[in-house]
């Protein structure tokens, strides 16, 4: 009773609905009234109701405790870590230090119909547009609960809009740099694509510091768009990465999404996909490497809303000491949606007795004329393979290595981009390198 | 070469090899032939290091160093190969890759330089062509897909490319029709040399009409029961194991 009441008076431990009403007035923007207001709606909407915890369908494997009793903070934009180079060499790069987009850090992309905004700048020119933004986030997973929280106190975000028909050259590279010990920063991204446009996208999470990043995220595909996405988590290894996605795709539309989870210590990724035009697909693969506590969590929720759609997820991770991974596949086939075709896939590696997958499809199923299907594995490496290659003279961490790698390989091979598959096959084997070296 | 002194081996709580002796001297090629469930494989895997076997007594000298000792890679980089009587499926790992990461594994440890992708190419596709391997084969993953006559290509082929010092062939004949028989005993007599040896585990003589061995050796329920020249083969297979095990038993 008392802890509840405590809960309500406070959004974070320590730090209550007054200091939080207070931030809010101080957000770029809040001097409109429509984006204030925006921002004491989300902020209504997680207060006076409990965290999630396990008994929500969301957080049955992963624990909270540390986020909601820990001492954290929303940060006012601070300096960040030193920029990375690029992934890839050719891309365009928006860099965004604690939520807020650094354009003396970036190099705006220069091609026509490709056009960069940031919410701020958004704010000064159509408040109404910006708080529309803003107050456009996902009810899917715990109502909304932690894509509320972002839209209550972020303070930037990202608009990228392609013109129909604008098929961008260069890939376009965002990357999400955090910081600061207690920290809760707020990443967003909107990307609209119109009409036959088509966007290679990479978005890459890195930080330094025990920072809880909170994020939300937008993808909306006009007819015959296509994007691909890789989101790329190397966080800190003490950092929390929490986000929530919402991908709207159009008919004959195609979303081509890879989450690469490598870094931090607890990551909690949220998709919703809705398939809204017939001939519309959502390939949504990934890959997760988890040593130490890792604790790599992802959450999909995928709707076939209209006939011919189709959608694909694999999912392939490898987990050693006592790492924890979560898989939740949830594909949704509406009345009258004919001829869907939906496939999930989620299988595992585990490296040690005490690492830890939890895996739960589920199929809700309302159309007769489907073909859907899901399948989950967890196992160890193969002992004879392992001795196969050791008795042609491979070392056994070789040998390990290589058996990973074309483990993984298999889940990366998903991604269509040659040049995004190398450098995400590169980012892999560097971190099966580190996690090797120690472990030993 | 190799020297192998009254060797009890235990598998999961039963004893599977009963005293074996065998030595092998550089040059020579030898024989063992048996029935099935003799032992055979227990003493290929236990030379070349697989795990799950208990040495409840003697020893294995190779080049006057403890074999048994060694780790499975160091056993190869020592200069030891077996080829499996059931060749293991790697998916995912590219037959070419699996070579290459092989022999420069080996040639790392043995102190020579690793080879180039234009030189290991080269080298390969010579040893392949002379077995009958084509290119599409060495694309696929190891063994997957691979019909039982290719596996066993494959396996000398690795050891065409390994070039080791004691090779151990666990009933490569098998599954072997006449003609691939032929271009993988051609394989193997290749890499006869006076500093090499080899150990030939059959079920059938048919293989030593192809490669001659000097000595022959019947295994029957975990010992050497009777050792010979090659004309042994023709009377084992004349008369069958029957007889040796019976007349053991007598
Ligand atoms: N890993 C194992 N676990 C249990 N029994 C085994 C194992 N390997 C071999 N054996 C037993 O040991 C005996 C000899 O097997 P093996 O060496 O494979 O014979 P061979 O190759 O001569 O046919 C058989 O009875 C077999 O069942
Ligand atoms: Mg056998």
């Amino acid at each position: 009773m008392g802890a509840q009441q405590s809960r309500q008076q406070q959004l974070l431990a320590g730090w209550s609905l007054a200091d939080a009403a207070a931030l809010q007035q101080k957000l770029p923007g809040s001097e409109h009234d429509a984006l204030l207001q925006v921002r004491k709606r989300a902020l209504a909407a997680v207060t006076g109701r409990p965290w999630p915890d396990r008994k929500s369908e969301y957080w049955r494997y992963t624990s909270l405790q540390a986020l909601s009793s820990g001492r954290y903070r929303p940060v006012e934009a601070g300096e960040g870590p030193m920029v990375q180079e690029a992934l890839l060499a050719d891309s365009w790069r928006l860099v965004v230090v604690n939520g807020r987009l650094r354009r003396d850090l970036s190099t705006l992309p220069r091609e026509k119909g490709i056009d960069i905004l940031s919410l701020s700048d958004l704010a000064g020119a159509a408040p109404e547009d910006a708080a529309a933004l803003l107050g456009d986030w996902p009810e899917q997973f715990d109502d909304g609960f932690f894509a509320a929280f972002n839209a209550a106190f972020a303070a930037d975000g990202l608009l990228v809009t392609l013109a129909d028909g604008c098929r961008a050259e260069r890939p376009l590279e965002v990357v999400f740099l955090s910081s600061g010990d207690g920290a809760v920063i707020f990443p967003r991204l909107h990307v609209r694509l119109g009409r036959g446009s088509a966007l290679r996208l990479i978005e890459r999470h890195e930080g330094a510091g025990r920072y809880w990043s909170d994020g939300v995220a937008s993808f909306d595909l006009d007819g015959n768009a296509r994007l691909e996405h890789v989101r790329v988590l190397c966080d800190d290894e003490d950092a929390v990465n929490i986000a929530t996605a919402a991908l709207h795709i159009g008919a004959d539309a195609c979303y081509d999404g890879f989450l690469l989870s490598l870094g931090g210590m607890m990551t909690h990724q949220q998709y919703k996909a809705d398939l809204l035009g017939e001939g519309g697909e959502c390939r949504l693969n990934g890959a997760y490497l988890g040593h130490g506590r890792q604790h790599h969590d992802c959450i999909s929720d995928i709707t076939h809303d209209v006939p011919a759609t189709r959608s694909h997820q694999v999912f392939k991770g490898v987990l050693d000491d006592r790492a924890h991974g979560v898989f939740q596949g949830r594909i949704v086939v509406r009345p009258g949606a004919q001829q869907t075709d939906g496939h999930q896939l989620n299988k595992t590696l585990l490296l040690s007795d005490r690492a830890e997958i939890d895996t739960k499809p589920e199929l809700e199923i309302y159309a007769d004329d489907v073909k859907c299907s899901h399948g989950a594995t967890a196992g160890e490496l193969d002992k004879d393979a392992l001795f196969y290659l050791r008795s042609r003279g491979l070392a056994d961490g070789q040998a390990r290595a290589l058996l990973i790698n074309a483990f993984i390989a298999d889940a990366l091979n998903e991604i269509g981009d040659e040049d995004l598959r190398d450098a995400l096959n590169a980012l892999v084997a560097r971190a099966l390198n580190r996690q090797r070296a120690g472990g030993e | 070469m190799l020297e192998i002194k009254d060797l009890h081996v235990r598998v999961e709580g039963r004893d599977i090899l009963k005293g074996i002796d065998l030595t092998i001297d550089p040059g020579q090629v030898h024989a063992i032939m048996g029935p099935n469930g003799a032992g055979k494989s227990t003493l290929s895997n236990i030379l070349s290091g697989r795990e799950g076997y208990e040495v409840v007594k003697g020893s294995v000298l190779y080049k006057g160093q403890d074999l048994l000792a060694l780790e499975p890679d160091e056993r190869a980089a020592a200069g030891i190969f077996l080829a499996f009587q059931y060749p293991v499926e790697i998916p995912g790992v590219g037959a070419m890759t699996f070579l290459k990461t092989a022999l420069n594994a080996i040639r790392t440890r043995r102190g020579e330089g690793e080879l180039d992708a234009m030189q290991f190419l080269k080298f390969v596709r010579e040893k392949a062509r002379a077995l009958n391997i084509d290119d599409e084969m060495l694309k696929r993953a190891v063994n997957v897909g691979f019909s039982g006559g290719e596996k066993k290509r494959f396996e000398i082929l690795q050891m065409a490319v390994l070039e080791p010092d004691f090779t151990i062939l666990d009933e490569i004949d098998s599954g072997l029709d006449i003609d691939a028989l032929r271009i993988v005993a051609e394989g193997v007599n290749a890499l006869r040399t006076p500093q090499r040896a080899m150990l030939v585990i059959t079920h059938y003589q048919r293989l030593l009409d192809y490669i001659t061995p000097d000595f022959v050796h019947v295994l029957a329920d975990g010992r050497i029961v009777r050792s010979g020249g090659k004309e042994l083969a023709l009377e084992l297979e004349e008369k069958g194991y029957g007889e040796f095990i019976k007349g053991r038993a007598a």
